[in-house]
């Protein structure tokens, strides 16, 4: 048997092994861990944070949203304080004149525009609702924020969970996708020239 | 390498690798490195250290993908020193080797690069990538610490396989030098936990530091702020140029016992 054709066999039985190991990774189910949720309104032009946690690349969050008019969902990977303390640095005179223009959609907005790497996930929602799932890539702060830009109030109902996960179902499943089928691309010229030896010496036999 | 020699020393590489890795050894290893990584892989302390800084947590999640999976690493190192080489010797192919127009320290380096580098090549290619896949944004930043752990953690494996390389040369049977490179390997594992204990117990840095020497891993975890005992933080507290340091000294042991093998394969040794 040529060397090179063991070489790219043994190279694609390599890639088949790391595809199965990932398929295998890809069919473990994430766990509930915690959920969350609750009912409320939102004053006109304002923000606020309804949850918060400390999550790793092996817990995700599942969430989902509705509300009666459009509202602004953010998932921020940020500490509420964070943001607090933000804008109390970038408008010092705020908190002293009127703590709750804390609030005001403005300066959220203010915070966003600074600090664009923090948002994870942005949705607008409608009439209906919203569903998102967000895994993170670092151990990370998150924040779920909810804007109002309505001159009116805003009815809102939210619901979350906190998932545990092995790793990431959906690079998982991509990456034995791929290697699998070019695995076995390059373990077919071995495969075959392992039966025809075989056959050779079974006729020599 | 002198002109011409690359083909000999490539055939006694391709037949090592042969003998080390018979299908399918290499492609269950990775399977099980691949499983291991994501299987393994907890952010549990670093979480639980509060404020705890990105490096801690890229140090923390690299330690802890590589518990069962340095144990196997050991294993198959050992198996490929131990019991291929020193089969090797027992059945005289080492014999065949030196017939060859080769020079007697590139038919060992031939024998290591399969028998130690490929493991390595193995345990260090999947786990990274794997590392990458499961947290890009820890790992990427971060990718000397990622390194940097896995230097502290190998350094004392590749020292006992020096010796282990040296006993199988020295009592040319294969199954002994194996036994001897366990009982090495968990004596030096038992004598690093007990010293630990003595510099709890004795709030004595000393001990720590001697563990260093040949477990850097020691240093590097109380670098970033890890405690093995409760108040092992106020006994020693090394700075990064002292872990750099205990890194290149386990590695400077390591080579040692290396040249020493080389040095009596080269000169000593007699098939």
């Amino acid at each position: 048997m040529k060397r090179w054709t063991i070489l790219l066999g043994r190279g694609g039985a390599i890639l088949i092994a790391i595809g199965c190991a990932t398929f295998l990774v890809s069919l473990i189910p994430s766990a509930t861990v915690g959920n969350f949720k609750g009912n409320g309104g939102l004053w006109a032009e304002t923000w606020d944070v309804r949850y918060e946690n400390v999550l790793s690349p092996q817990q995700g969050l599942s969430v989902s949203v509705t509300a009666n008019s459009t509202i602004k969902v953010y998932l921020l990977e940020v500490r509420f304080q964070t943001i607090y303390e933000w804008i109390n640095e970038t408008h010092p005179h705020l908190y002293e004149t009127n703590p709750s223009q804390m609030f005001n959609e403005t300066y959220l907005t203010e915070f966003l525009e600074a600090n664009p790497q923090t948002v994870a996930i942005e949705r607008e929602i409608g009439d209906g609702g919203t569903n998102f799932e967000y895994t993170p890539t670092k151990v990370t702060n998150v924040s779920l924020v909810f804007c109002n830009p309505n001159p009116s109030f805003t009815q809102i109902s939210y619901e979350g969970y906190m998932l545990l996960i092995i790793a990431p179902k959906a690079k998982m499943q991509i990456l034995s996708q791929i290697t699998i089928p070019v695995g076995f691309v390059l373990t077919l010229p071995w495969i075959v020239a392992y039966s025809k030896t075989k056959k050779k010496s079974m006729r020599n036999f | 390498m002198q002109k011409g020699k690359g083909k000999p020393f490539l055939e006694v590489f391709a037949s090592a690798i042969h003998e080390d890795y018979r299908f399918p050894i290499l492609e269950l290893f990775v399977f099980f490195y691949a499983l291991g990584t994501f299987a393994l892989a907890s952010f549990g302390s670093a979480l639980l250290t509060m404020g705890a800084s990105e490096e801690a947590v890229a140090y923390s999640l690299t330690s802890s993908v590589l518990g069962t999976p340095l144990f196997v690493f050991v294993i198959l190192v050992f198996k490929n020193l131990a019991y291929g080489f020193g089969s090797d010797i027992e059945k005289g192919v080492i014999q065949t080797y030196l017939s060859y127009p080769l020079k007697r320290h590139q038919i060992l380096s031939a024998k290591l690069l399969s028998a130690i580098g490929l493991s390595l090549l193995i345990l260090l290619g999947i786990q990274i990538p794997a590392l990458y896949l499961l947290a890009p944004d820890v790992v990427t930043p971060y990718f000397v610490v990622v390194l940097l752990t896995y230097a502290a953690n190998l350094s004392p494996i590749l020292f006992i396989s020096g010796i282990i390389l040296l006993a199988t040369l020295m009592l040319r049977r294969g199954g002994l030098a194996l036994v001897f490179g366990i009982v090495l390997y968990f004596a030096f594992s038992i004598a690093s936990s007990m010293l630990m204990f003595v510099a709890f117990a004795t709030k004595s840095s000393a001990a720590l530091q001697i563990i260093s020497l040949f477990y850097p891993s020691t240093a590097l975890s109380r670098y970033y702020g890890m405690q093995f005992y409760p108040g092992i933080g106020e006994v020693w507290a090394p700075t990064f140029p002292e872990v750099a340091l205990y890194i290149g000294a386990s590695y400077l042991i390591a080579i040692f016992t290396f040249a020493m093998a080389y040095t009596y394969f080269c000169r000593r040794f007699s098939v």
